[in-house]
């Protein structure tokens, strides 16, 4: 059986991803001030068994952006900007002992001390039908 | 109805997953001197084109699974290690070639030898060179009216191109007014038919309004970058 993909919304025999199950968590971080080489680590996590499923997970980061980021690997991202840095945001997510974990790091980047705002980490997890 | 409440409907395009592979890589211990070390494992597709992919792995014998690109923390020792082992995998007009690079631990002196399994589907691209065939593995996978199936609002490409030292960005508006699923993957200048994560090379904003692909070449792990994206907006949040 030859297909023209381009040309078919959809066909019987290859399946599209199906979402069954969702979840959003979050963890708040204080306002405070990291020293000189200095990081913060916060967690949030939520139950979430993605056996047989593949998975996309969103963050917002709430009291510095409003867009939501797609993390297709770790999320890392200086602010104020790159040219005059003050500290750092750092996110990886995995799934350990069912649940699903996004933990977040805030690095102190210049010669001082920083005051980093507080920030929410609001996260959601999709989890998809694994074709395998 | 608001599209997005569909489970289904033929009017609307979804993705179409057209294989599946298996596997196990041995990915031996990293030292001090090297680093880290790679090892890789190759399925020939015969589409005579690349494709966008996804995958899973376990280093743990199959009980735990993460998505490609996932980073493991290792909290076991004195020293906290966001970076140990990295699965991901690139796919050319030939063939699909998992990855594993396994990152010494020099906060900890700890290097660590891992088997690797892995799962990777191939979907279809916006637009594929010539017509297909599925494989035989994903042709017994029925629909199931229980899910629902991701469809896809918009598609395309933009180009991104960005100078090492500096940060640049381009975006693609979709109007939806609420922050939908998407899916990119990159594809070098270099190598224009060549399908790999988006991870390495830009960061995925996604607003109400907007898809932003965000780059920061700055620092000394910022070589610059320059290449194509091609990205799925869903109907879906």
């Amino acid at each position: 059986m030859t297909l023209d993909t381009n040309n078919i919304q959809f066909h019987s025999e290859i399946p599209g991803f199906g979402n069954y199950t969702s979840t959003t968590f979050s963890v708040s971080i204080p306002s405070q001030s990291i020293g000189v080489g200095a990081y913060v680590k916060y967690s949030a996590h939520a139950a979430l068994n993605n056996s047989n499923a593949v998975s996309q997970v969103l963050v917002q980061y709430s009291g510095v952006e409003t867009s939501w980021r797609l993390m297709t690997g770790s999320i890392f991202f200086n602010l104020p900007n790159n040219t005059s840095p003050s500290y750092q945001i750092e996110s990886v997510t995995y799934y350990k002992s069912g649940n699903v974990y996004v933990d977040t790091y805030i690095s102190n980047q210049s010669g001082s001390s920083v005051v980093i705002p507080a920030i929410t980490v609001n996260c959601k997890a999709s989890l998809f039908k694994a074709p395998f | 109805m608001s599209v997005a409440d569909f489970y289904f409907n033929t009017e609307y395009e979804i993705d179409k997953i057209i294989a599946t592979y298996s596997g196990t890589i041995a990915s031996s211990a990293p030292t001090s001197g090297g680093g880290s070390t790679t090892a890789s494992a190759s399925h020939t597709h015969g589409f005579g084109d690349s494709t966008y992919y996804q995958g899973v792995f376990s280093v743990d014998g199959g009980t735990t699974w993460n998505d490609f690109g996932a980073d493991i923390p290792y909290t076991g020792g004195t020293y906290l290690a966001i970076q140990t082992v990295e699965v991901d995998a690139v796919v050319t007009t030939t063939a699909a070639t998992v990855t594993v690079t396994n990152f010494y631990d020099y906060a900890n002196s700890r290097g660590v030898a891992y088997t690797v399994q892995y799962k990777l589907y191939l979907m279809a691209k916006n637009t594929m060179a010539s017509p297909i065939t599925p494989s035989n593995q994903v042709e017994n996978t029925n629909f199931d009216t229980r899910l629902n199936y991701q469809k896809v609002a918009f598609s395309g490409s933009t180009t991104l191109n960005v100078s090492a030292g500096s940060t640049g960005s381009t975006s693609v508006a979709h109007n939806l007014g609420y922050v939908p699923n998407v899916r990119a993957f990159w594809f070098d200048s270099g190598s224009s038919t060549t399908c790999r994560s988006i991870r390495n090379y830009a960061q995925v904003k996604i607003g109400t309004s907007n898809v932003t692909f965000y780059t920061d070449q700055g620092g000394f792990s910022g070589f610059g970058v320059n290449g194509t994206i091609q990205y799925r907006i869903y109907y879906d949040a």
